[in-house]
């Protein structure tokens, strides 16, 4: 019997700071034992012996040769991560979760709104997509942060920004030297871009602020729930739903999620 | 139905000592015996329930030395003596946490497969019994692999190949004995509250204000949860030091502020109605959705232990009269 509880290993191939305030270090992993088979939105458990281990969403696309993760120092573990070194031994399960449906994205326009360090396993979305190009219409998004250094992969929004198969709106909250792309939060550029719904799907992730008003925009937008993603965040310790803390009504968000539409959250009690 | 001297039912089962570990219920609580003199029951139903048998208290999911990790090898084969009917279907219902298609738990899956269950039935149940609310009852043999009945000097028992092989030679006819008018008369002791409906109800209850009110005494210790035998809640840590290192699994319970409470200081379930909601609510709503059975025996460890009398009878009730 496979155990699920048991991490694979691997090592870290390189480490660096994501963010200007250094509170976001993303780690590039290699595992020991081959490739892993993933669907973006899919995350793994990262095990620090002796520490524990936590979730995090994966951040590389499937065709990527490493695993990336990107690590908000918050709490025990995710200090203990911003730690280790390149070529560290790492210990993974994974992966977990549903994932994007991205086989029903398919042959629709896609939408991607995200704040802040919640655009990870949106850098593994957007690049699965680009990798399948002819499979999907136009791809939007949008995408701010609080400055310009807390925007994530930062180099790669400029390579993508220069594509023409892709609309690439990066946003700030307020005025700041040097920046050239749009000034305000989330919603009002979404608003401001406005992108259809129609044949579309719309993917959010961000902070709860960023959610709560966003919300109001897809719906102005005329976005049905049942078309609008987002993935979830909780306290998880298994990660296969059997230890029971992550649910929301009768779903794990660690097994069942962390993605869920819109229209089964509406009916849920709101523990998230 | 045969029939069992229970003196010869104990000799046996002390020569089954060698080759199985026994649990059985030793006094206050359920536990694992050396001899079968150990066997008493302060109670109808001893405070610890058998479900520490498949999921310890505190377990090593695996060792970490030097890089290596290492699982705990389990071949111990067990016996269950004398656990109660609402106990054991309470295990039936932890297999389906547990044995399940996506991600079977080998720890619990390899100490379950290796074990036999005898239950003995409930002639008298206590005050706080509510089996028969779940379609169950004090006789109830069907989630058990043998059930053994108390009459004095003997029991009589019945059961599947598994169990009866291991007191062969020591089953005897068992004369036609009626037990009906016990298990009627058992049965009829047993004032349960109504509950069908209630998982139905119960989805358009989330926001109700019965919460708050239900909630308003308990002092969120979690001891309903720790002996009900149903809830299976676990919490995963690592402890050691240097280089050689444990990830234990260990007992949780939803009732709790910290077992939700994120690394950024945000806690979905931070207030104590919304952790008796989720207690509620898993028994009674989410259990029957996802199994179609409710996660409740009706053992009564609950009502009887609670240390302010929160009911969870009484809360049924005022459920079904919203």
């Amino acid at each position: 019997m496979n155990n699920p509880y048991i991490p694979m290993s691997g090592k870290i191939k390189k480490a660096w700071f994501e963010s200007t305030d250094r509170s976001l270090r993303t780690l590039d992993i290699v595992l020991d034992n081959g490739k892993m088979d993933f669907i973006p939105g899919q995350f793994c458990e990262i095990s620090i012996m002796g520490k524990g281990e936590s979730p995090f969403g994966i951040a590389s696309a499937p065709s990527e040769d490493f695993l990336r993760f990107t690590v908000n120092k918050t709490g025990y573990v995710t200090a203990a991560i911003h730690w280790l070194e390149e070529e560290t031994p790492v210990w993974i399960r994974g992966p977990l979760g549903n994932g994007y449906p991205v086989e029903k994205f398919e042959g629709k326009n896609i939408v991607i709104v995200s704040g802040g360090f919640a655009f990870t396993t949106l850098r593994s979305l957007l690049i699965y997509l680009l990798d399948h190009r002819d499979k999907y219409k136009d791809i939007t998004v949008v995408y701010g942060a609080r400055e310009p250094g807390l925007l994530l992969y930062r180099e790669e929004l400029q390579e993508w920004a220069k594509r023409d198969d892709v609309n690439i709106h990066l946003a700030v909250d307020a005025e700041f030297e040097g920046w050239q792309g749009h000034v305000g939060f989330v919603p009002t550029i979404l608003e401001k871009v406005s992108p259809s719904s129609e044949d579309a799907y719309l993917v959010m992730c961000g902070p709860p602020a960023m959610i709560k008003f966003t919300l109001p925009v897809i719906k102005k937008l005329n976005f049905p729930s049942e078309k609008v993603y987002t993935s979830l965040e909780r306290r998880m310790k298994c990660g296969i739903g059997k230890c029971g803390r992550c649910n929301i009504g009768p779903y794990y968000v660690c097994k069942d999620g962390p993605v869920f539409s819109l229209d089964v959250l509406e009916k849920l009690p709101k523990e998230y | 139905m045969k029939k069992i001297d229970k003196k010869r039912l104990f000799e046996r089962l002390n020569n089954l000592i060698k080759d199985y570990v026994v649990y059985a219920p030793k006094g206050k609580d359920f536990g694992k015996i050396e001899d079968t003199s150990e066997i008493k029951r302060e109670s109808i139903n001893v405070r610890l329930s058998p479900k520490q048998v498949f999921l310890p208290q505190e377990e090593a999911l695996f060792t970490f030395k030097q890089g290596d990790i290492k699982v705990p090898e389990n071949n111990e084969k067990y016996i269950l003596f004398g656990i109660r009917p609402c106990d054991a279907k309470a295990i039936a219902l932890l297999d389906k946490n547990f044995d399940t298609k996506d991600f079977p738990d080998p720890y619990y899956i390899d100490r379950r497969k290796n074990s036999i269950l005898i239950a003995e039935a409930c002639i008298e149940p206590e005050s706080t019994c509510f089996c028969t609310a779940f379609g169950s009852g004090p006789f109830e043999s069907k989630d058990a692999d043998a059930l053994i009945i108390d009459r004095g000097d003997y029991y009589l028992i019945d059961g599947n190949e598994k169990a009866l092989s291991l007191f062969d030679g020591l089953l005897e006819d068992d004369g036609g004995e009626k037990i009906l008018e016990l298990k009627k008369k058992a049965e009829d002791s047993i004032k349960s509250p109504v509950v069908e409906g209630i998982d139905k109800k119960l989805s358009s209850m989330i926001d109700d204000p019965i919460w708050d009110e239900v909630s308003r005494k308990c002092i969120t210790c979690g001891a309903c949860t720790y002996l009900c035998p149903t809830c299976y809640c676990f919490d995963i840590q690592d402890v050691g030091k240097d280089d050689k290192y444990m990830r234990e699994r260990v007992w949780d319970s939803c009732m709790f502020t910290v077992y939700t409470l994120e690394a950024s200081g945000h806690n979905p379930r931070k207030e104590k109605e919304k952790r008796m909601r989720q207690r509620v609510m898993h028994k009674f709503n989410y259990y029957p959705f996802l199994y179609d059975e409710y996660g409740c025996v009706g053992c009564g460890r609950c009502i009887k232990y609670c240390p302010v009398n929160v009911d969870i009878r009484k809360i049924i009730t005022k459920i079904m009269e919203v």
